[in-house]
């Protein structure tokens, strides 16, 4: 596969500490196009080796707008289905310009490991060193990986102790933040010692066309700057926006800065602060001086909780430490009777929790399912969202994004990847790709 | 053609820095971009955009801008290749860029 692409697969097989490699079939994605369209082609085919799949869509890391999304696709513990984790920030572009286009983990490590995708090589590296650390200590400039690897922007999709606990609310997290994985593909890793998978590269991927597919993408981007989403910021703006209760006054006096997934209009990250000013924009020697808010359901389920929004965000970072999905967290402290925020702090390392949800959807509940801020044509039920989140997950898009910009047609998606790849993508193929990986 | 920075509405979101790369390649690469987000200090949330030229960088940081910049970070940074001519003329994906200059 020349374009849009890293043309490479890796079969990775924990078990045997091997390595297969394969390029990109050029008519596996004329048929599959790419993202889940292919990670659910690839998971059906070493689905008798519980697979833990991972790849991008064809506009992953490019100028497309909104072109940030990473997939997890595996068996969820929480519902029993094949299900996709979407993981956005920097991670999903990393991954691709790392040199892969999906990667299937397979088998059972007998020791700790962790993954070094890399310039398109893929190692498996003992993770001794790391397995105690949290999710922040392995990305550590000084003590974890980043310093130990040399690159301070390696990119890291990790699990902490939550994962080697028996619960399905272990949560793969990118670097130190909480990600779209409300499945529990955090209790797969650790099934398989696989402690964190450390990415990056340098690649470089040619574009069939650069310039219709450059004036393409510009054209987008001019239209979006009419989108009201593009005057609000954070994902704190979101539950005003879904007719819910405003809490941007709330958590207004923690508020440092937000920012943006991968080439993403939106920046619907927000940092906050409250181990220094969250008006101090100088680097100041506090190492920890906050937490980034990617999960508007956890904030909200802690502030359910009575907790001050200083403490909802502690609650936060405690989560992300231990490495359990702080939306779960919050839902199990809540059932339980949680008590008062030190006494909440001090449960979260023992947080467990087995309960299987009904499973209606093979899409994460992390992005709100309804449109955001812009209002799009037609009916927007629970068919529009997962339709519209199928085809972000198959393109490459952001999935939050998707439902803010109803510029982002189908029509544009498929344009897109044609001229950037001169393949014949057609409304037909989308049409039984969606219905491929809706059933 | 000059490059405006307002490190203060920058989300990190490194379209400059992909558009950059395009420009000089026509391929998607930021290995050749001179505009380079700096996102080291991650858990700080510490973040901005660095313009390389050939004998010079130039810092926009969130508490102003700097020339002439030398940081301990500068070991993971990409090479710096010479301006390509044809930046000229191409309307950037990011209109955000403006120079801001907190310190007066
Ligand atoms: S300057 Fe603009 S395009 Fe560049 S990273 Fe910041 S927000 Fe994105």
């Amino acid at each position: 596969m020349e374009y849009l692409s890293a043309d490479k697969i890796a079969v990775i097989d924990l078990a045997s500490r091997k390595v297969m490699e394969d390029e990109l079939d050029e008519d596996l994605v004329t048929e599959r196009i790419g993202g889940i369209g292919i990670t659910k082609h690839l998971y059906e085919k070493y689905a008798d080796e519980d697979p833990i799949v991972i790849g991008t869509g064809l506009l992953t890391g490019s100028l497309f707008p909104g072109s940030s999304l990473g997939i997890l696709t595996a068996r969820s513990p929480r519902t029993n289905n094949v299900c996709h984790a979407p993981f956005c920030q920097h991670a999903g572009m990393e991954f691709k310009y790392a040199g892969f286009d999906y990667i299937v983990i397979k088998g059972v490590s007998e020791t700790p490991v962790y993954l070094w995708l890399h310039d398109g090589i893929a190692d498996i590296k003992p993770a001794d060193e790391i397995y105690d650390m949290t999710p922040w200590e392995i990305v550590d400039n000084k003590k974890g990986l980043r310093g130990k690897l040399g690159d301070e922007l390696i990119q890291f999709l990790s699990v902490g102790k939550a994962a080697e606990v028996d619960t399905n609310a272990a949560q793969v997290l990118v670097n130190c933040w909480s990600s779209g994985d409300r499945w529990g593909f955090g209790r797969l890793f650790g099934e398989k010692k696989l402690k964190t998978i450390a990415m990056r590269g340098m690649g470089l991927m040619e574009v069939a066309d650069p310039e219709d597919f450059l004036d393409k993408c510009t054209d987008l981007v001019s239209l979006l700057t009419q989108n009201p989403a593009l005057a609000k910021k954070g994902c704190i703006a979101f539950p005003a926006a879904m007719g819910a209760e405003n809490i941007v006054d709330w958590i207004a006096p923690l508020v440092h800065r937000h920012s943006a997934a991968f080439n993403t209009p939106f920046p619907y990250n927000t940092f906050v602060k409250y181990n220094e000013a969250p008006t101090v924009m100088k680097e100041s020697d506090v190492e920890e001086p906050g937490v980034m808010i990617t999960d508007i359901a956890a904030l909200l389920g802690f502030k359910k909780l009575n907790l001050s929004a200083e403490q909802a965000c502690r609650m936060i970072e405690a989560c992300n430490k231990y490495g359990i999905d702080p939306t779960a967290a919050a839902a199990m402290l809540e059932k339980s009777g949680a008590g008062d925020f030190e006494s909440m702090q001090k449960q979260v390392p023992g947080l467990k929790e087995n309960t299987q949800d009904a499973g209606t959807t093979p899409f994460s509940p992390w992005c709100p399912s309804q449109p955001l801020f812009a209002a799009f044509d037609g009916a927007t039920d629970a068919a529009w969202w997962q339709r519209r989140q199928a085809v972000a997950y198959i393109f490459g898009i952001d999935p939050i994004f998707a439902i803010m910009a109803p510029e982002i047609t189908e029509a544009k998606l498929i344009e897109a990847v044609t001229t950037g790849t001169e393949l014949e993508i057609s409304a037909d193929t989308l049409e039984d790709v969606i219905a491929s990986v809706i059933s | 053609m000059g490059l405006k920075f307002d490190s203060l509405k920058c989300t990190s979101c490194m379209a400059c820095e992909l558009a950059c790369g395009y420009h000089r390649d026509e391929a998607l690469a930021m290995l050749a971009s001179s505009i380079v987000t700096y996102r080291n200090r991650e858990k700080k949330n510490y973040f901005g955009i660095m313009l390389k030229e050939p004998e010079n960088l130039v810092l926009s940081r969130p508490e102003g801008w700097k020339s002439n910049a030398s940081v301990s970070w500068m070991k993971t940074w990409k090479p710096t290749r010479p301006p390509n001519p044809s930046c000229s003329g191409r309307p950037a994906i990011c209109v955000k860029m403006k120079k801001r200059d907190l310190s007066a």
